[in-house]
């Protein structure tokens, strides 16, 4: 759990420094989300304290402070509490989860927006989702690999 | 059990934290808050760019250098280009200002031993050159073509030894020979010891030779070193133009009317005064092959002739004296010229003798 709070820290920073450079039609994936959601589906409920945590220092950063935490926290919670129903092996429920998590936090964050546009919607909401989705997918897999090795 | 209720109030709680954060982060103080944590974990974020930075750094380095190397080899090029635009912008200056058909013609190599002096240029029979043609430069005489092959020629440049062009004072009218000699250079030799020569005359061609047209630029009197004990000498000359940094030469073609009608002006202005019927008739008597020069001079001046009768030989060559022993009736055709009929061979040659009787000056 330290070594997942260690590189939850180091994604944030990653997150609000240098991610910009990879981002594709100006849309940029939220490693910060992916592991938040990685430690909901593998660790359970305490993923809500991750997204608190790395969402408030996201918030640090942006305009409106309080947004991001709330719905990493939110998401933590969820698919922590969602996901110990299901076997968590399975790459498909990684992509469902990775997916609609992204997908509520950025419809959430597009609905406080001030500007509501298709275009905004298309290439922030659904664009960001699927960019987050396939980022997320091999971030699992990476970590899944790193874990297993340590048993 | 226990357990998850203590995380749903946990979680409960950090709604309520959230939701305080937002309404906190709309209020001037929040925001000031906001900033100050931000501050904290900024070095982070400093370091992070830094490095990240350090490699995109190290790859735009790589870039530009190439890009550097590739410019300064273009700008190599462009400096070279730009010489060679200024060389061909004064060449084409001259062309224009030129009454001469002038073909351009690039310099392609040069010989090795300077003495020799010659040079490619790269333009040959294809292009209408043929051999004995003046090439010019703007600064005046560069040489003469000396073979010519499909694409290319050869031309004898006036910095070798085998170079000679007739020439004239400018200044003074004195006639010579312009050439090579060895260790002295181009000079102006032939000239007669009590000749009027000053330093700095300028030399132009005289039109003797038929080669090279009267008039153009050779170069400048030098020094003079007068021997006394000799009955000519030669002056150093410095040449209008200088071998090496010369790219492009101009092949004169032909004259045009209005060119020949400088020589004239040349001739008069230096007060030389012989007609050019004169030289047509030495042409013939001597069974030169004329050049293309000497073809138009000649058609000129004989409609010239024709028309107006009026150019006189003012130089009048002694009349000859033939005595009646040496009359070609008694002598035999197989029998040897004497040196004093030349008169005679011109009558054999069937041309006319350069009897004063009947040039039409005498009329």
């Amino acid at each position: 759990m330290i070594v997942l709070s260690i590189l939850a820290f180091i994604f944030c920073i990653i997150q609000i420094s240098i991610l910009r450079s990879i981002a594709i039609l100006q849309v940029i994936p939220d490693i910060v989300l992916i592991i938040v959601i990685y430690v909901a589906l593998f660790h359970g409920k305490i993923a809500m304290w991750f997204g608190f945590f790395t969402g408030f220092f996201i918030d640090l950063y942006s305009s409106k402070l309080g947004y991001s935490a709330l719905i990493n926290t939110v998401i933590g919670y969820g698919i922590g509490n969602f996901a110990s129903q299901f076997s968590r092996e399975v790459p498909v429920l990684w992509v469902i989860m990775l997916f609609g998590g992204s997908l509520f936090q950025k419809m959430v964050l597009f609905a406080v927006q001030k500007e509501l546009s298709l275009f905004f919607f298309g290439r922030y909401v659904i664009l960001g989702s699927l960019y987050t989705t396939v980022v997320g997918v091999i971030i699992f897999f990476i970590l899944r690999k790193i874990e297993q090795g340590k048993k | 059990m226990q357990n998850s209720r203590k995380i749903s109030v946990w979680f409960i709680i950090l709604i309520f934290i959230c939701i305080v954060l937002i309404g906190f982060g709309k209020t001037l103080r929040g925001i000031r808050v906001q900033s100050q944590l931000a501050s904290v974990f900024s070095p982070f974020q400093k370091y992070t760019l830094y490095f990240f930075n350090a490699l995109k750094i190290k790859q735009e380095n790589k870039i530009l250098r190439q890009k550097v190397s590739m410019l300064a080899l273009e700008n190599q090029q462009l400096t070279g280009y730009k010489y060679e635009n200024e060389k061909l912008a004064s060449l084409l200056g001259f062309k224009a200002q030129s009454s001469c058909t002038l073909l351009a013609a690039r310099i392609i190599s040069r010989s090795q031993e300077p003495i020799s002096g010659t040079c490619l240029i790269d333009k040959g029979k294809m292009d209408g050159i043929e051999r004995d043609l003046p090439v010019v430069v703007p600064d005046g005489v560069y040489g003469k073509v000396l073979e010519v092959t499909k694409n290319t020629a050869i031309v004898q440049t006036i910095f070798g030894f085998n170079f000679r062009v007739g020439a004239v004072d400018l200044r003074s009218g004195v006639q010579g020979i312009v050439g090579w000699e060895k260790g002295k250079g181009c000079v102006f030799e032939q000239v007669p010891v009590h000749s009027d020569i000053k330093i700095g005359d300028k030399i132009i061609t005289s039109g003797i030779g038929s080669v090279f047209p009267k008039g153009l630029k050779i170069g400048e009197v030098s020094e003079i070193n007068i021997d006394k004990t000799k009955l000519f000498y030669s002056v150093p000359l410095k040449p209008a133009c200088k071998f090496s940094k010369i790219d492009y030469v101009f092949v004169m073609k032909e004259a045009s009317e209005s060119f020949q009608n400088n020589k004239e002006f040349v001739y008069e202005s230096i007060g030389w005064k012989v007609s050019l019927i004169k030289d047509e008739r030495v042409k013939e008597t001597n069974n030169e092959k004329p050049t293309r020069f000497a073809k138009d001079s000649a058609r000129r001046d004989r409609n010239k002739r024709e028309k107006k009768r009026a150019f006189s030989v003012k130089f009048k060559a002694p009349e000859p004296v033939i005595r009646p022993e040496l009359r070609p009736t008694r002598l035999p055709r197989s029998d040897p010229v004497p040196m004093e009929s030349g008169f005679l061979r011109n009558k054999r040659s069937g041309t006319e003798p350069a009897s004063p009787k009947q040039s039409g000056g005498q009329e």
